[in-house]
């Protein structure tokens, strides 16, 4: 499931700031690595304050050695 | 606007500047040499940038297995260069394609005619 992705984005989630965009570009991203590719809700999006978010970061799904 | 496969994106973005991070977390900014339909990359003038981002390594020729890579990190212009690429292929196909259909014809129109030389038929030895 290699994905090409345009105008893409990164999100860093983090506990002491706001969550963080870095462009990413263009992006050729490797099937193996997916764990999950889904559609997103664009208005639910817009009415997120993405500054005052506050998380953990995401686990890792799967193991980088496998 | 046509479809494009991620391999062959990566076939027009040869010869251009590539950064690839592997799946151990390192990134290598290069430019890409060749490429092969397992992801198998080499990259000439490397520069490695540890997980941590603390350590850098100037490297001349490097070899990626494709199944270590995560991502790889394109230059814009790539996907327009494949995007004008797709174009002439399909144009390419649909003149192919035209002069099939065109052959085709022909040949119906030649078989609808009657053949040019009718061979007499041999007649049955009748048996006394």
């Amino acid at each position: 499931m290699n994905c090409v992705l345009q105008n893409s984005e990164e999100r860093v989630y983090s506990l002491e700031t706001g969550v963080q965009f870095l462009n990413a570009g263009l992006q050729v991203i490797r099937g193996d690595t997916v764990a999950v590719l889904g559609e997103v809700n664009l208005e639910k999006e817009k009415s997120i304050d993405f500054d005052k978010v506050k998380a953990n970061q995401l686990p890792p799904i799967f193991s980088n050695t496998h | 606007m046509i479809n494009i496969f991620p391999l062959s994106l990566l076939l027009t973005a040869k010869g251009s500047d590539v950064v690839i991070e592997v799946k151990a977390g390192d990134t290598y900014d290069g430019k890409l040499e060749l490429l092969d339909k397992f992801m198998n990359v080499k990259l000439t003038n490397v520069k490695h940038t540890s997980k941590d981002g603390n350590s850098f390594h100037g490297i001349k020729e490097l070899l990626i297995k494709g199944n270590s890579i995560k991502y790889f990190r394109l230059n814009p212009d790539a996907e327009k260069k494949a995007q004008e690429e797709a174009e002439i292929y399909e144009q390419q196909q649909q003149q192919k394609q035209q002069k099939l259909n065109e052959q085709k014809q022909q040949r119906k129109s030649q078989n609808q005619k009657p053949r040019g030389k009718s061979y007499p038929q041999k007649q049955p030895q009748q048996r006394r």
